[in-house]
């Protein structure tokens, strides 16, 4: 009966294991019993197909020639076999080592309802006296053919039997005599009987059959089993789950079940004998490289449907990938896809169609390393945590301490005990407190698949702690050792290692309680104490670094100390400076007519400092030009003057250019002529070569008061640079005396405003000198002609 | 009876007086460089030879070896005797290793603001009683190591070698000072001897 079921696939190698069944005859249900040993089926050397109630379903290599052997023995020799007769036949067989007992006498006898019963356990009573219990489960597969080649998969129940319940002493019994409990059954010399009920439960069927049984008085011991009864068989479809229940009428004991997984066509070499079969599409597995190959050799037209799944031990399978294919296909899977529980199943597209699973991948090295590549451990709180795979494997867990400094993790099992993980389950661990060092292990088949410190991401780094390990003993004592890479050193102790050395130390703060338990048991304890107050840091390194750095500096310093001073003054320089330093340096080269002159010329330069402009003018430096006598002083000036990117005025007034006429007809001065004019026959010493020159242009400028002189008057020499008349020209003036820069026009004219204001009233007071009547030259000596 | 002479005014001085000249017990009496920068260095021998500067090599030596003994000791219990004595020879070095150089260089004349001798007695002083200190106090936490034994024995011979060192600088500076001192009376009266021209009367000091 083909059912559409969702399949628990078997292990299956690569080459499925060829297994044939035995092939029963007839449609009907029957039964047989027999008194054999306690182990039954495994007898005279028969291997059969046997799935036994306690242990999951496991194939075992079948000979089928001796199953035939066997059955023949069975029908052949000892036994009678009566016809078959619809619902009433029984045969009832000697089987095993006590071969030479009389069948008749000794054997047991059943006896099958005729049809079906209702399932209904009702409640446990106790035992009246002796009674047959069911021990023991056990099914065999089997098929049932209609035709040849039309076969049904049918599942053959063995019950065990054995006496249990209320025993009384022979001797009592003989005391007692008749005063037993008027049980339906006798005690010792009547035969026990008993009505078996085998319940199974098959989607979509549910049956219950009832199966009488006598054992003769003989075979009756207690606790002792008794043989069994073998029913064929239930009918149940491939790749089906059947639950079998086994109890007797009425209950006297808890009932026996067996749940079992029949395989589906792959296991079974049924392909041409069930007809759900024919029809399948068959897988192939093989490697290629690094990728996996699934080659489906089916017919061209033929629609089949295949999915990619996760197998899950608990719970519905994880479904992957899943598509409807026609006609021969070859699917490639990258090999970082293989889980160990990664399954394929294929099933032809029609209705209630078989489906096939294969999980090839069991026992692939690859598939194992992605599944423990995938692994992850979280953690939920502090006591419980997870762990996160594909695949469901057994494996162990247990907490390891991970020093830094690269050293190995290593497992606090003597404290603690592996314990069993189960993927996606919680697992509890009565930590009290977290730390970065803590981290735990898990393996699977003794070997370490998995580490991770779970508390790195909330604690941070790891810590430079001890781990110390307590153990109390009976009275009350406690024994402290410290967890190293060597090994547990227990404290105090001489050893050469650090937490022997700080040995004292680690137990004062112990007691003082500066150490962290991290967890606590009735055996013993786990402490964590830090290191951190133990180690040297390095500070004088940096202090020594420091020194280093300021003696270097100061022995630099000390050994270029000009250059120091120099930028020292600089920087006073600058700071003092400041926008001053923004101005032009300016020379005023006059001339001495007059007294009143020189006033004049003195308030130019008063006005010209405020432009700003440094102004240098005889004037202001009587003091060093005595000292230095005119000459130097004015080629001083110059020099400077001019380095500096200022600007030389020549102010040119009637004596000023007598002088130059003097000067560049002759060539040479009166001599012992000292008068007021000698500062200007200086100046001019030192002016005319740039004169000559013709260095003059951007570096000179001339002036001259146009009320005084007339611009035209000024030698030619003297006019390769612009003369300005002033005050008239004083805009211009100022113009030519600023920086190559020109600063804005109406600062210029703002500038040029203030200078003719400063400068007015001197010259008022030089052209309308109070108390003469009308203008004119001033008075003075040397007014006129200079000499 | 003596005649009684009467003596003239001193005449002005017709050139502006020269300042003092440095008096001849002043300095070593050694040519001072007068190029400056790094051409002007010149090793001195004669200090490297004496006893301070042999001294301050010791010294310097001794501190450095202290310094790197307590430093190779991992871990300490308590630090803080350890960090002192580091800090105590760290310092000694640097400051003993700066001063030596600049007396064999001779750079403490470039800065005659400073009063070297002093400085020196300073320094030296200040390491005797801070090495003593911490010598014994490294002693006292006696863990066995070998480094910190090391550490304990070239901190007191540092000790002894800054103790020597005070002694003589003490002297020295002392010397300086009664030198000092006189320098200061003999340049006064170089003074006052240059002001008095009258050559008849006879100097009694001569």
């Amino acid at each position: 009966m083909p059912v559409p079921w969702f399949l628990l696939s078997l292990a299956l190698g690569r080459s499925p294991i060829v297994l044939s069944l035995e092939r029963l005859v007839g449609p009907q249900d029957a039964t047989h019993c027999s008194p054999v040993s306690l182990e039954p089926w495994g007898d005279g050397g028969r291997l059969r197909v046997q799935f036994l109630a306690q242990q999951s379903p496991s194939l075992a290599p079948v000979t089928a020639a001796t199953a035939r052997t066997a059955l023949s023995g069975l029908s052949g020799a000892d036994g009678r076999r009566e016809e078959w007769g619809r619902g009433k036949s029984w045969v009832c067989l000697p089987l095993g080592g006590s071969g030479n007992t009389e069948p008749q006498k000794k054997g047991l006898s059943c006896h099958l309802w005729d049809s079906d019963i209702l399932c209904l356990p009702g409640d446990i009573v106790p035992a009246p006296g002796p009674v047959l219990a069911p021990t023991h489960l056990q099914t065999e597969l089997v098929l049932r053919c209609r035709k040849e080649t039309y076969c049904d998969l049918c599942v053959r129940v063995a019950v065990h039997l054995a006496v249990h319940g209320h025993w009384e002493e022979p001797e009592d019994e003989e005391k007692f005599g008749g005063a037993a409990d008027p049980g339906v059954e006798e005690p010792r010399n009547a035969s026990l009987q008993a009505q078996v009920v085998l319940s199974f439960q098959a989607y979509p069927t549910t049956r219950c059959v009832l199966l009488e049984v006598q054992v003769p008085a003989a075979l009756v011991q207690f606790g002792q089993s008794v043989g069994s009864v073998v029913y064929d068989c239930f009918e149940a479809a491939l790749g089906s789950e059947v639950r079998i229940w086994s109890y007797t009428q009425p209950r006297y004991e808890k009932e026996l079940n067996l749940t079992q997984q029949l395989p589906d066509c792959r296991g079974l070499e049924v392909r041409n004998s069930i007809p759900s079969c024919w029809a399948l599409p068959w897988l192939n597995v093989s490697a290629d490289g690094d990728n996996v190959h699934l080659v489906l050799n089916v017919s061209e037209e033929q629609h089949f449907g295949l999915s990619l799944y996760w197998n899950q031990v608990q719970g519905p399978p994880k479904p992957r990938w899943h598509k409807n294919l026609t006609g021969p296909q070859i699917i490639t899977l990258n090999h970082t896809d293989l889980v160990p529980c990664l399954c394929i199943q294929v099933w032809p597209l029609e209705p209630d169609s078989v489906r096939t699973n294969i999980c090839p991948f069991r026992e692939d090295p690859r598939a194992h390393q992605n599944l423990w590549r995938a692994a992850r451990l979280r953690l939920l709180t502090l006591q419980s945590w997870l762990l996160d795979a594909p695949c469901s494997l057994p494996a162990e867990a247990a907490l390891c301490w991970q020093a830094p400094g690269g050293d190995p993790c290593q497992p606090l099992v003597p404290p603690l005990s592996w314990e069993n993980v189960t993927v996606d389950k919680v697992l509890e661990f009565p930590l009290l407190k977290g730390h970065p060092n803590l981290c735990v292990q898990v393996n699977s088949w003794e070997k370490l698949q998995l580490q991770e410190c779970l508390w790195a991401d909330s604690l941070g780094p790891l810590k430079d702690d001890v781990l110390l390990l307590e153990t109390r003993g009976p009275q009350d004592n406690r024994s402290l050792c410290a967890l190293e890479p060597s090994g547990c050193t227990s404290l105090p102790s001489k050893a050469s290692t650090r937490a022997a050395r700080l040995g004292e130390y680690l137990l004062q703060d112990l007691q003082s309680g500066q150490c962290l338990q991290l967890w606590d048991n009735d055996l013993g304890a786990l402490w964590a104490c830090s290191m951190d107050k133990y180690i040297h840091k390095r500070w004088a390194l940096l202090w020594l670094a420091c020194l280093l750095f300021a003696a270097a500096l100061s022995l630099i310093l000390l050994l270029k100390k000009d250059h120091a001073k120099g930028w020292l003054r600089l920087l006073k320089q600058d700071v003092r400076s400041g926008a001053a330093a923004r101005g032009r340096a300016a020379l005023l080269l006059y001339s001495a007519d007059d007294s009143g002159f020189e006033r004049l010329v003195g308030a130019l330069a008063s006005a010209l400092c405020q432009l700003p402009l440094r102004v240098a003018v005889d004037l202001w430096s009587r003091r060093e030009m005595s000292a230095q006598g005119p000459v130097a002083w004015f080629h001083a000036q110059r020099r400077q003057t001019l380095q500096e990117g200022g600007v030389v005025v020549l102010l040119f007034s009637p004596g000023a250019v007598a002088l130059c006429s003097e000067w560049l007809q002759d060539g040479m001065s009166a001599p012992g002529a000292h008068g007021p004019h000698d500062a200007f026959r200086a100046s001019l010493s030192c002016v005319l070569p740039d004169f000559l020159q013709g260095r003059a242009p951007g570096r000179y400028v001339g002036a001259c008061f146009d009320r005084l002189l007339h611009p035209d008057s000024v030698p030619a020499l003297f006019r390769t640079v612009p003369v300005f008349s002033l005050p008239s020209q004083l805009p211009d003036f100022l113009g030519a005396l600023q920086q190559p820069r020109a600063p804005r026009p109406r600062r210029l004219q703002e500038r040029a405003e203030h200078v003719s204001r400063a400068l007015q009233p001197a010259l008022d007071s030089y052209f309308h000198p109070p108390g003469t009547p009308a203008p004119g030259r001033g008075v003075g000596p040397g007014a006129g002609d200079g000499t | 009876m003596g005649r009684l002479l009467t003596l003239p005014s001193p005449p002005l001085a017709s050139e502006p007086r020269q300042p003092a000249a440095p008096a001849p017990a002043r300095g070593a009496g050694k040519p001072v460089s007068q190029r400056r920068g790094l051409a002007g260095l010149r090793c001195d021998p004669d200090y490297l030879r004496g006893a301070l500067g042999r001294l301050k090599v010791a010294q310097v030596i001794l501190a450095l070896i202290a310094f790197i003994c307590i430093e190779t000791i991992m871990a300490c219990s308590p630090c803080e005797g350890l960090y002192f004595f580091e800090f105590v020879s760290c310092s000694a070095f640097v400051v003993t290793g700066v001063l030596l150089i600049m007396f064999s260089l001779n750079l403490h004349m470039r800065i005659p603001q400073i009063n070297w001798n002093l400085t020196d007695l300073v320094n030296t002083g200040l390491s005797t009683f801070l090495f003593f200190i911490a010598s014994i106090v490294l002693a006292t936490l006696n863990h066995r190591a070998g480094a910190e034994i090391a550490a304990v024995i070239f901190g007191f011979l540092a000790t002894a070698a800054y103790a020597v060192n005070t002694f003589l600088a003490v002297q020295k500076w002392r010397v300086s000072v009664r030198q000092q001192s006189t320098n200061d009376y003999i340049r006064a009266r170089t003074e006052s001897r240059d002001v008095d021209s009258r050559p008849e009367i006879q100097r009694l000091d001569t």
